[in-house]
């Protein structure tokens, strides 16, 4: 008898995701719907924008039932998650920036609240020509340009 | 870069320079200031979405490094980035170690050869005059003679040692220029001096100062007759809000050679006793010790308890001591910083050697070797830098 919402996911890997109650709440564009006066028997359909293809739904998803069922290894598993302890390679960032972004559309403060930090820190400590070898930015500001941004008042001394 | 056959790839990104702005922002804005000021110069989109942040002010310790000739600038030195040395523009600001008392913020506590005290902001060169020693207001006289000082106590007494300015503490707010500055006037008592007063206001019971902090408008102070006292100054006058009497403060023992101490045994001495005003607010009086000949130093800490008691503690937990600024700070924040360690200076003498004592291992470790052959350091200061001023927009 409970209410029942579909994701549909378009794209490389058409799926839909069927989500009960507990899960679907998480999500902060959809839990109104509960709310909503309609037949319990019906299913809601939410299209799902092309960009956020069905892996990284289901990763979301996947995120969502631990979180529902309130395991006591979540800590762990969170952590695991988003892997923080290692260096994470291009696929992996990829995902967890793909994660963020469709956490954002659909309103999950929480996932988008882990995923940034989770990107900050792997920004911390890292000098910038580290940062844009290993994630593959260029480097498209002057010399002049990049020395006014690293200023703070004072000299430096060294290298 | 070459694409894989990935179908997935038109709709994922290329890289990070295209990571939409408004996360972008929220990811820069989790950064400390150090990594927030290297992030931003990693490229173009970065930094213009860094200029959408909040800015950042820092908020780590730093220290500031004297050279040994004053003709030189001050270098800068922060424990998160060991590899980089700082140094500070102005050529001209002259600022010799042993003539800087105490730091708060970007703010140096400065005595002149006169013995006149002002503060000097190291980043903008601001200077601010405070009123001449002898100034006084309160019973204890002070007058500056040919040789030096001659303190008159209130019961018409000249005690014959000479005007020591003991523990000076210092605050200034760096926005409204608000300040406070307080030392202990020999061994007769306190003093204080306020933003708008013309001179040095006494505070007569707070006799034979040992050591002194100023945190959160709270004057913290022990003396070496046993007294603890806690002045609140958040209001016009001084208020003490907190006394006890406590267990005997052994005085500072000179650390000196001579013909009455002919030889030098290498048993644990006490050697300086401080107070510390933790993250909490708790008071902890430290004891550091020091064996002579091998140079090993050691430390116990005592949580001060509010019937006067003194409890032993062996941890600081998360938190970690700058013992010369008397305050803890709370070392996660940091990466530069150890938790559970205290940092402290490993001699009176100049030198600017600073060691950590790490107080699960009970064993003493250098923070940084300074590599600075040309530029003799001649001691340093523990400092909390703002550089919101310095920013270069």
């Amino acid at each position: 008898m409970s209410k029942i919402i579909v994701l549909k996911c378009v794209g490389h890997n058409p799926k839909d995701f069927e989500l009960d109650e507990a899960v679907a709440v998480q999500f902060g564009c959809i839990k109104d719907l509960f709310h909503s006066d309609f037949d319990a028997e019906s299913k809601i359909v939410v299209d799902v924008p092309m960009k956020f293809n069905s892996y990284i739904i289901g990763r979301i998803l996947e995120f969502c039932s631990s979180r529902a069922s309130f395991s006591s290894d979540r800590a762990y598993w969170e952590q695991d998650f988003f892997h923080p302890c290692r260096e994470p390679n291009q696929r992996k960032r990829k995902e967890l920036i793909a994660i963020m972004e469709a956490s954002e559309y659909l309103g999950m403060e929480s996932l988008v609240e882990l995923t940034t930090q989770s990107l900050a820190n792997y920004l911390k400590g890292k000098n910038p020509l580290t940062i844009r070898s290993l994630w593959k930015v260029e480097g498209d500001l002057t010399a002049e340009e990049e020395a006014k941004a690293l200023a703070m008042g004072v000299a430096k001394l060294g290298h | 870069m070459e694409e894989s056959h990935n179908p997935n790839s038109h709709e994922r990104l290329k890289s990070w320079s295209e990571l939409p702005s408004d996360l972008l922002i929220s990811l820069l804005e989790r950064l400390s200031f150090t990594d927030f000021r290297r992030a931003k110069s990693v490229c173009r989109s970065w930094y213009s979405a860094s200029r959408q942040c909040v800015p950042k002010n820092n908020n780590i310790p730093w220290l500031l490094l004297f050279p040994e000739d004053n003709n030189s600038c001050c270098t800068l030195f922060n424990p998160e980035e060991k590899d980089k040395l700082y140094r500070t523009q102005y050529l001209d600001l002259v600022l010799p170690r042993i003539f800087c008392l105490k730091t708060c913020g970007s703010w140096l506590l400065m005595r002149n050869r006169s013995s006149n005290l002002y503060l000097v902001n190291l980043f903008t060169k601001e200077r601010i005059n405070l009123p001449p020693v002898e100034s006084q207001v309160g019973t204890t006289k002070l007058e500056r003679t040919v040789v030096g000082f001659r303190i008159t106590c209130p019961d018409g007494s000249k005690p014959g040692k000479p005007m020591h300015i003991r523990s000076p503490v210092v605050w200034i707010d760096e926005k409204t220029k608000d300040y406070l500055v307080s030392w202990g006037l020999g061994t007769c008592c306190v003093v204080y001096s306020k933003k708008g007063d013309n001179s040095w206001t006494q505070v007569p019971e707070a006799l034979d100062c040992c050591d002194m902090v100023y945190k959160d408008h709270k004057l913290y102070f022990c003396s070496y007759s046993r007294d603890l006292r806690i002045y609140d100054f958040s209001g016009e006058a001084p208020r003490e809000i907190f006394w006890c009497r406590c267990v005997y403060v052994e005085r500072f023992a000179y650390d000196g050679g001579g013909p009455r101490r002919p030889h030098v045994t290498n048993r644990k001495r006490l050697v300086v006793t401080k107070l510390v005003v933790t993250v909490t607010g708790d008071v902890l009086k430290v004891e550091t010790y020091l064996r002579p000949k091998s140079r090993i130093w050691s430390f116990r800490l005592f949580k001060v308890c509010s019937s006067g008691d003194f409890k032993r503690v062996h941890s600081l937990g998360d938190e970690s001591m700058l013992l010369a600024l008397g305050i803890t700070v709370l070392a996660n924040n940091y990466e530069g910083i150890r938790r559970n360690s205290i940092y402290f200076n490993a001699s009176h003498n100049i030198t600017s050697d600073i060691f950590l004592f790490n107080l699960e291992t009970r064993k003493m470790e250098q923070l940084h070797k300074f590599d600075c052959s040309s530029d003799q350091l001649s001691g340093n200061r523990w400092f909390l830098p703002s550089f919101t001023q310095a920013v270069v927009a």
